[in-house]
């Protein structure tokens, strides 16, 4: 597993790009989907096209934790709408769709024209008048490429290009056949290549598809300092019918069965560190003393249950996602700069469907906006430095170039990291405002940066009303 | 940039209605302290040392020369767009200033958005008659009358960045500046 891993952060940082989707269209350096919503809830119409990390801001009551908890059942439908495993599927029961709904809390939003489209490179999925149409595209394809195997030595070519095109989109099924076909270019690859090797590729890239169809985001709701609370009661909770909505007693079954046993919490107080001792969960402060989980403050109560998750997950060899609402619930905001920048250092930038984590998170904070905004910043300084000293290096021996490259990279690198812990590449995020049923995208990506926005107006609402004041003042 | 060479490009004051002490858009201050103050809307800026005025503080610890051009309502008079109200610089650095009441009732963000469009265009219009500013150490300030702490203003980043991409010069929201 650990050479796994090795292999697949070395060809992360390599020079792997996937080139084509399964569609044929030539594939973006970023997880892409793209998400519509219409007459849903407080929503009218949001054409929304999502990345590795996602932010949605708006007023109370606006639809940005609608919108989270739609992408998060959209993102793995098979295991919300039980539905089986094939190429075109149509469900005709507004029931099913519903109870999936019930599970976050939102089924009183759908209305008789409700209207909602995800699309993604390993499936598509609608719902409209009642009906769920869903195409398994990653399953279509491997369907045609099966096809193409019945006369395996007419199309052999055209199945190794397939196969290699499916490689560089899926990391981790690249690694996994790794052994029955070594990713060199040579000749006697195409001649060693048979029908039994196919075959058995498909098989692993079917079992790829499965467990990335099922695999569903985490949703870590507002209310996590509930789940705190009740997570080993989630069970009997929900047999009992407590009218808890099932996503809190959801989240709480998952944080039980968390096996995170220590975790460092010196980002909000110096000496400060979680640990779970014989089962129960103790915060440790400096010299010594604990206290348990549930007397803690607010501002850690709220914060271990994302911090917890995140962690458990961090080095685990798949596609990981997590929607955060409100991660500056209770934080005073350098607290809140610094969980950005811890949850951020833990999510794997990826090009890849099936390795990499995307974050989503809903927002009040101008802090944890304006702590995206560094971050963002900071991928930028690092690409200008690196393309201003290449250029000026234009005519230098290549050979002495690359350890000029490497040195620099290094020395910009530590710079940037004693002023914040990781870089966002600007190509992985989106960033919207929901007001009014709509949504306006608020990144600009001319700069790299998030730009004017609800929260800032509220700052200048503020201080409007300050200046009013000291008009009077005069 | 010198005086003289902004006087061969642009002229002087346009007014014919000059209330200014000296009937020039041309001073100069090698005051340690000084201010300058948005007197009236479609008046120039006006410089002043008396404390009470202040609406932009000029620190000037050395008591070098500072050469002060007024810009809106004098140099550039009723021009099709708007130009910010003075440039202050000596030979390190250059302030391109916008001063705006907050008495106004449009609100912070739609002045800030009108004082942007000035700078910009105050900016461009040097970069067009080929000033040089590369030797300088060159700030964008808007200068709102109220000092008082604000909560953070996430788009401020953006804005910053691109005065720097566009222009290589800081853009700053404040009420003093030093030489």
């Amino acid at each position: 597993m650990t050479a796994k891993i090795e292999s697949a952060h070395s060809a992360i940082g390599g020079s792997k790009q996937p080139a084509h989707n399964f569609a044929g269209a030539a594939s973006n350096h970023y997880m892409e989907s793209n998400l519509v919503i219409k007459n849903f809830g407080p929503i009218t119409h949001v054409n929304l096209d999502l990345r590795n990390v996602n932010v949605f801001i708006g007023p109370q009551a606006s639809g940005k934790s609608a919108i989270a908890k739609i992408y998060t059942i959209f993102k793995a439908p098979r295991k919300f709408f039980k539905i089986e495993a094939s190429e075109d599927v149509v469900i005709e029961n507004k029931k099913v769709f519903a109870n999936a709904l019930e599970e976050y809390n939102i089924a009183s939003f759908l209305k008789t024209d409700t209207e909602i489209g995800f699309d993604s490179q390993l499936h598509e999925i609608s719902y409209k008048n009642g009906t769920i149409r869903y195409t398994a595209r990653l399953l279509k394809k491997i369907e045609e490429l099966e096809g193409l195997a019945q006369n395996f030595e007419h199309n052999r070519e055209r199945l190794l290009q397939n196969i290699t095109e499916l490689r560089r989109d899926f990391i981790l099924f690249d690694i996994d056949i790794e052994e029955l076909l070594p990713s060199v270019e040579d000749e006697s690859i195409l001649a060693n290549f048979d029908k039994g090797t196919c075959l058995k590729i498909f098989e692993i890239i079917k079992e790829t598809e499965e467990y990335l169809s099922v695999k569903t985001a985490l949703y870590i709701p507002a209310e996590r300092t509930l789940s705190n609370i009740i997570k080993k009661s989630s069970l009997n909770l929900q047999i009992n019918n407590v009218p808890i909505p099932r996503h809190i007693l959801s989240f709480g079954a998952e944080l039980e069965k968390i096996d995170v046993q220590k975790l460092d919490l010196n980002f909000i107080q110096q000496g400060m560190y979680f640990e779970n001792m014989s089962g129960e969960d103790r915060i440790y402060t400096g010299g010594g003393h604990s206290i348990k989980l549930a007397e803690a403050a607010s501002g850690i109560q709220s914060v271990l249950p994302i911090l917890l998750p995140v962690l458990a997950k961090k080095d685990v060899l798949s596609h990981q996602s997590f929607v955060i609402e409100e991660p500056e619930l209770n934080l005073f905001p350098l607290a809140q700069y610094d969980l950005i920048q811890y949850l951020e250092a833990s999510r794997s930038d990826s090009r890849w469907e099936d390795f990499g984590t995307i974050h989503t998170y809903t927002t009040h904070s101008p802090y944890i906006l304006s702590a995206l905004n560094n971050l963002l910043y900071a991928y930028k300084v690092m690409k200008t430095l690196s393309d201003s000293m290449i250029n000026e290096n234009i005519n230098t021996p290549s050979a002495i170039l690359d350890e000029i490259e490497i040195d620099f990279y290094k020395k910009i690198d530590s710079t940037i990291s004693e002023i914040v812990k990781i870089r966002i590449n600007p190509t992985s995020f989106s960033a919207y405002q929901i007001a009014n049923g709509t949504a306006e995208p608020i990144f600009n990506r001319e700069t790299g940066l998030i730009d004017e926005n609800f929260i800032d107006d509220a700052s200048d609402k503020i201080n409007d009303d300050f200046d009013k004041l000291m008009e009077l003042m005069k | 940039m010198t005086l003289q060479a902004l006087k061969d490009i642009f002229g002087d004051c346009k007014r014919t209605d000059s209330l200014c002490k000296f009937k020039t858009s041309y001073e100069t201050s090698n005051h340690p302290d000084f201010y300058i103050i948005d007197d009236r809307h479609g008046h120039p800026a006006r410089i002043s040392t008396d404390i009470a005025d202040k609406h932009l503080s000029v620190t000037n610890e050395t008591a070098k020369q500072i050469n002060i051009v007024k810009l809106d309502c004098c140099l550039f008079h009723n021009t099709h767009h708007s130009k910010c109200d003075c440039l202050l610089f000596d030979d390190h650095k250059a302030f391109f200033v916008e001063l705006k009441d907050t008495g106004n009732l449009a609100g912070r963000k739609t002045t800030r958005k009108k004082a942007i469009a000035q700078l910009k265009a105050t900016i461009e219009l040097l970069q067009q008659e080929k000033i040089d500013l590369s030797a300088l150490v060159v700030e964008a300030v808007i200068c709102f009358k109220a000092i008082n702490d604000r909560s953070p203003r996430v788009s401020d980043s953006s804005r910053k960045e691109e005065f720097r991409s566009s222009y290589n010069v800081s853009l700053t929201e404040g009420n003093s500046i030093s030489f």
